[in-house]
């Protein structure tokens, strides 16, 4: 490989090598990504969801649109107005959803976040300390482990309310013995490796180990869950939403929609096939994306 | 069991395995003839197409990948690739064996090694359950095991153990072919001693045809009455042991003799071969050992070099001995 | 082998000891004050005082604590601020319904997953396969309470085949809430069957079976099903917990006097007892089910048997 005519000298050894390191490893995997249609699929789907949800203000007016209500034209089927149809107030059903993605995603993404945190300080501890600490933190989360997601998250929303924040933390902490225990094994996969040894060795120290060598292995599968926790995340909202707990109306969210929607389903079936199809196609796209992550990142499972 | 109707013949096997529009050439154009009694050592570096030759034999390939795509194989005269699936699974296990290379993971681990051995019995010689226990009991201990462990699982054993359960589950129907894999590659040399020790006995008890794949040279002098060695896929020389530990023609037969150290001489240099092994996708034209030959002549890279006869029993594939049969080397 | 399970079983108790008192703590964190709510229109400042010296709720969190277990070891799980009566009452008779419908829903999953796993693993390109892998991935990605009304409107509404709502119709009732709920859980035990058994074909001890002459349905069936049955077990018993979770969106959709309903129902009354004791049942099952998972594992596999049985020997 040349060097490019307006580079300057190479200073150390490491930037002479680094040119040649990043480009071919995530170049590699990139292209080993875009051999896999259907994650393929999954990731524009998604992009184009994330799109939506980002876009929103510019396609459809929050107050005009999906909050007024105009009872003289409620519950329309879909026709060239109304794409998806109106609902059982009067509001066009697409703006709703668009706006329901907004809702859907921050959430979702901001509770993931929550749970990648707690996960990453508990797990990564549990898993390179191994012994006591390893087995007092695993204990702990065995216990959560106990309650299943959406049960913990109604015990702390009943709790506390059920406010944005609130669901945001609570589906975070949910989430977050199962990421424990993600990250614990990645982290257990890595440290028994023979370069930890041998950074350990040559003196360095822990910390240093831990965010130089240990974690940047560690990101495959942490992505992979990433992608599928937060499938499971918006699942959760909508989840709650529909029993009432979770986002209320007249904050359009796809869960809720379909909970005041289900009275009059009916004479009117269009009224919850939308928000289901946008549910569902959030978490397929993000599930395939997650999948041929997975696929792309452990070539063992290739064959 | 007629000790003259014992034959194994390989004529002519080619196979490749197609992975994803790519194909690899195992093995191509392999000849082996091993006559009663006899043990043949089949001699190559790791990728010469040596597990294949043997999972063809029992008609093993891993499939989809894996096609015989010409040759025939003759146990005992009959063609293994016309066979049933009834009558292939009849012949596998009872009348050709295989020690896999692997003991770690050759054993199933929830099954205790006493059914593991007892299995083949069952299915081929139609024994009690009952039966079928005993007879192991009694493999186990002609492998050196405590007949007491049968009901033991392969977890609670030591790889040289390991290994020699295979070899009892290898025998316990009695075969007439017995294939070793690399069976003792995987193991300490001193437990290798102990393998190959048995080996030598078991082999001296029947007229059981046994096909010894290798890398070792030491071990095909210890126990082989013929050598084959293997390269890329084509067996480029084979004889008697003495045609090729006396008498070797072929430059990379050459090669691996020259490769072993000397502890007489600790003081001299190593010769490995030159190189590196080809890529089983992308062969060098004409013979494939010529990138790395120091006897290559111009037609080594463009034509694929002759079978050559140079007595009864031994012959060699390469363009030295195209006019002549006197050794070259 | 007993003692591996009595040890278990003991180490089930300080498992559900925590896991009640973080339900209890975080519960007991609820804002508002229990005493108006039992009391509504009669409250008074007074009566609230009396009433919860009464109930203890000026005591610390941790006596309260003691005082419910020891009321729970004793059947007690107090007393409904909505109802005025037992919690257990208003258990009891849900308990049933919940029950039929897990139960339902784990043996339809089951008994179809897992036979379409194997089948899809054996044969891994055929079209059998691929449409099990796209069902696969349908079925993690359906929303459960989506394919509840879904499937009202397309039996009940439309065809009139199956009753939409209640339990009164016996095993008809039984059948769209099992299907409901069972969805994503068979999708799941298909997807780790088939992983797992074509991971398992591919291990080198099923070509040792195969050398011996072995049938290929022994070798499915016996070797390669034994070894690869332990991560479909763990997603069955696992994931009894996500079937609880879903119990309670089923029963919503299809309006089933069942625990996941009264949860909901409590929560919005804020009705703590209940939402306790629902919870607590729950975790409880929850808990069970790991333990039967872990000694199933242990029943299967030998070398987890011999961790905690007899002593291993290494030759």
């Amino acid at each position: 490989m040349q060097a490019t005519s307006t580079a300057r000298p190479f200073t150390t050894k490491k930037e002479f090598y680094a040119q040649f390191k990043k480009k071919s490893v995530a170049h590699e995997l990139w292209l080993r990504f875009l051999k896999n249609k259907t994650a393929v699929m999954g990731l524009i789907i998604f992009c184009i969801i994330v799109a939506v949800a980002i876009t929103a203000p510019w396609i459809t007016n929050y107050d005009t649109v999906v909050i007024k209500m105009n009872i003289a034209e409620r519950l329309h089927p879909p026709s060239m107005n109304h794409w998806f149809g109106t609902d059982e107030l009067g509001r066009d059903i697409l703006a709703r959803i668009v706006y329901g993605a907004r809702v859907s995603l921050l959430i979702g993404f901001s509770a993931i976040f929550v749970s990648l945190m707690v996960g990453l300080v508990l797990g990564g501890t549990a898993g390179y300390y191994g012994g006591k600490t390893d087995s007092v933190i695993m204990r702990a989360m065995d216990v959560f482990l106990c309650l299943p997601d959406v049960l913990l998250a109604l015990a702390i929303i009943a709790a506390f309310g059920n406010t944005k924040v609130n669901l945001t933390i609570a589906i975070g902490l949910a989430f977050s013995p199962k990421f424990s225990r993600v990250v614990r094994s990645a982290v257990i996969g890595v440290r028994d490796n023979e370069y930890i040894e041998a950074a350990r060795s040559i003196g360095a120290l822990d910390k240093r180990i831990i965010s130089r060598h240990v974690l940047p292995n560690c990101i495959g599968p942490i992505i992979v869950q990433v992608t599928l926790y937060v499938a499971n995340a918006i699942l959760t909202i909508a989840a709650l939403s529909f029993l009432g707990l979770g986002i209320q109306p007249p904050t359009p969210e796809w869960g809720n929609m379909l909970a005041s929607g289900r009275t009059y389903m009916r004479d009117f079936p269009h009224i919850v096939m939308s928000p289901g199809l946008a549910i569902f196609f959030t978490i397929l796209a993000l599930n395939l994306l997650g999948d041929g992550l997975r696929d792309t990142l452990d070539p063992r499972l290739k064959h | 069991m007629d000790a003259q109707q014992n034959t194994l013949e390989i004529k002519n096997l080619t196979v490749k395995y197609v992975v994803d529009d790519e194909v690899v050439h195992a093995v191509t154009g392999v000849n082996i003839t091993i006559p009663a009694g006899k043990t043949f050592g089949l001699v190559g570096e790791t990728g010469a197409g040596k597990t294949t030759t043997a999972l063809s034999i029992l008609n093993l390939l891993p499939l989809p990948a894996g096609r015989i795509v010409s040759g025939e194989i003759f146990v005992n005269g009959q063609d293994v690739f016309k066979l049933s699936p009834k009558q292939l699974r009849a012949m596998r296990g009872s009348r050709v064996a295989m020690v896999f290379q692997d003991p770690m993971s050759s054993l199933n681990p929830i099954k205790t090694v006493g059914e593991q051995i007892a299995e083949g019995m069952k299915i081929h010689r139609r024994v009690s359950d009952k039966e079928a226990l005993r007879q192991a009991t009694n493999m186990l201990e002609m492998v050196g095991i405590p007949g007491g462990r049968l009901s033991e699982y392969p977890h609670q054993f030591s790889g040289g153990m390991k290994q020699r359960v295979i070899i009892a589950i290898a025998l316990a129907c009695n075969p007439d072919i017995l294939i070793a894999d690399e069976p003792t590659t995987a193991l300490d040399v001193t437990i290798q001693a102990q393998v190959l020790k048995l080996i030598k006995e078991l082999r001296e008890k029947s007229p059981m045809i046994m096909l010894m794949i290798t890398h070792a040279l030491g071990i095909v002098a210890e126990v082989c009455d013929f050598v084959g060695i293997m390269y890329a896929g084509r067996i480029v020389e084979c004889g008697t042991l003495a045609d090729i530990f006396d008498n070797l023609r072929h430059p990379y037969t050459r090669g691996l003799f020259d490769s072993l150290p000397d502890i007489e001489n600790r003081r001299a240099e190593l010769k490995p071969i030159p190189g590196l092994i080809p890529d089983p996708m992308n062969l060098p034209p004409g013979c494939a050992f010529h990138p790395r030959c120091s006897y290559a002549k111009p037609e080594c890279s463009r034509d694929l070099p002759q079978v050559r006869w140079l007595s009864d029993t031994h012959y060699v594939s390469c363009h030295l001995y195209n006019e002549t049969v006197e050794n070259m080397l | 082998m007993v003692r591996y399970i009595i040890r278990r079983l003991f180490a089930l108790i300080p498992v559900i000891l925590v896991l009640t008192f973080i339900v209890f703590a975080i519960l007991s964190m609820t804002p508002g004050d229990a005493t108006t709510i039992i009391l509504g229109s009669d409250y008074t400042p007074e009566l609230g005082t009396k009433l919860r010296v009464q109930l203890g709720l000026d005591r610390p969190l941790i006596v309260q604590y003691f005082h419910y277990i020891w009321n729970l070891l004793h059947g007690d799980f107090g007393m409904s601020y909505v109802m005025r009566a037992p919690v257990l009452d208003q258990l009891r008779p849900r308990l049933a319904n919940t029950a039929k419908i897990v139960a339902s829903a784990m043996l339809l999953c089951v008994s179809f997953g897992i036979p379409i796993g194997i089948r899809s693993a054996t044969k891994p390109n055929s079209f059998f396969s691929q449409c099990t892998m796209v069902f696969g991935l349908m079925g993690v990605s359906m929303p459960i309470f989506w394919l509840g009304l879904l499937l009202i409107l397309l039996f009940s509404v439309k065809l009139d085949w199956l009753p939409s709502s209640g339990m009164d119709h016996g095993l008809k009732s039984l059948i769209l809430p099992a299907v409901t709920l069972g969805f994503n859980y068979m999708a799941n035990i298909m997807r780790t069957t088939r992983s797992s058994m074509m991971e398992a074909i591919r291990q080198d001890y099923i070509r040792t079976a195969r050398a011996k002459g072995v049938s290929e349905h022994k070798v499915i069936y016996d070797h390669a099903l034994g070894n690869a049955l332990m991560p479909t077990i763990t997603i069955i018993g696992m994931d009894v917990g996500t079937l609880l979770g879903g119990v309670v969106l089923t029963e919503t959709v299809f309006s089933i006097p069942g625990m996941g309903r009264l949860l909901v129902e409590a929560i919005n009354q804020r009705d703590t007892p209940c939402v306790l004791g629902t919870l607590v049942i729950m975790a409880i099952c929850v808990a069970v089910s790991n333990l039967i998972v872990d000694l199933i594992y242990a029943y299967i596999d030998p070398r987890v048997r011999a961790q905690y049985g007899a002593k291993a020997r290494k030759a």
